[in-house]
């Protein structure tokens, strides 16, 4: 911090710090603002209730679960031909009818752990997002902190000024009153003593060394 | 000119305002969502209204699959199916219930419990 006319000015580096948050702010806007507020919108939109990411996922869950079953359907109709387990029999139209309830639990069960994992993206995608806006925020309450530190630091440096030149004027102040009091105190000394002892006689009542 | 304490502070009440308009409408939905009383009810009745859907799907695929085969159930094994099916519903409906319930309430105990400390001074 240095003085110039009765001034305090900011030192080179806390100019140079408060261009380089400039800059960085201006480069955060350019360049990772418009992507965190895209990733903010698909955050954002994947959580509603007929999202795409929603229908993705438990689309493929649905045909996922589909494709297996239908492999496996195959080869139990199959099976049960080749143990002479004909499309005639119980057997063949009650295992038919049981692997079928078996899908359609498989089916909807999955389906529900993608509409579950589309929560869970959703729901961490938001946190992420809130952990980066805390630490904005925590930066915004340092760059708080550093600006007014700076300002504090320049205050204090014009109190420390005011404090000089009040001093200064002090202490001019103190050597006319300290002088002038010199002179005068044999007087006011003599005149209260004569006043008595009430007065504890001989007092200074000014001091010339203490100009306050 | 102005002075870097001043520009610092504009830095700074920049930060703050972007922080507000583009987080805090972040951090509102989560908190929504965590203390949202009919979220429980409401991912419940996704999940239900979600798995009969899909038993329905496979139980019209079954249909496709008998007709294919030329199939038709008497009326002892369409009785046999179908009371095969609805347990397997029920089974089904309760077990996705429960999971949609206990997950969303995982969720909503995560997100309070992963609340910001209060900020220092």
């Amino acid at each position: 911090m240095n003085s110039k006319k009765g001034q305090i000015e900011e030192s080179p580096q806390e100019r140079a710090l408060a261009q380089v948050a400039h800059e960085r702010l201006a480069d955060y806007k350019t360049r990772w603002q418009p992507l965190q507020q895209r990733t903010a919108e698909v955050v954002q939109s994947m959580g509603k209730a007929d999202s795409w990411e929603r229908r993705q996922a438990t689309g493929k869950a649905a045909s996922d679960t589909e494709q297996a079953f239908g492999a496996a359907e195959e080869k139990a109709d199959a099976a049960d031909m080749n143990q002479g387990i004909g499309a005639g029999s119980s057997a063949f139209r009650l295992g038919q009818t049981d692997m079928a309830a078996d899908k359609g639990r498989a089916r909807g069960l999955v389906v529900e752990s993608g509409e579950q994992a589309i929560d869970d993206a959703y729901i961490g995608g938001l946190q992420q997002l809130m952990a980066i806006g805390r630490g904005q925020s925590t930066q915004a309450a340092r760059g708080l902190g550093a600006s007014a530190l700076i300002g504090s630091r320049h205050a204090e440096g014009e109190a420390q000024l005011a404090a000089s030149r009040r001093s200064g004027q002090r202490h001019t102040a103190g050597v006319l009153v300290g002088g002038a009091m010199r002179t005068a105190a044999p007087y006011v000394n003599q005149g209260i003593n004569s006043m008595g002892s009430g007065f504890g006689g001989n007092h200074q009542y000014f001091d010339a060394a203490d100009p306050g | 000119m102005i002075s870097a304490s001043q520009a610092l502070a504009d830095f700074t009440q920049e930060q703050w305002q972007h922080y507000v308009s583009q987080f805090v409408p972040i951090e509102n939905s989560l908190i929504e969502w965590a203390v949202d009383p009919n979220k429980v009810t409401q991912n419940r009745d996704r999940a239900m209204t979600g798995f009969n859907q899909q038993f329905d799907i496979a139980q019209q695929g079954l249909e496709r699959r008998q007709r294919s085969y030329g199939i038709t159930l008497n009326a002892d094994e369409q009785r046999a199916s179908d009371r095969n099916a609805d347990l397997q519903r029920s089974l089904g409906e309760v077990q996705v219930a429960n999971t949609s319930r206990d997950l969303t309430i995982d969720r909503q105990r995560g997100i309070m419990g992963a609340a910001p400390a209060m900020p220092q001074g």
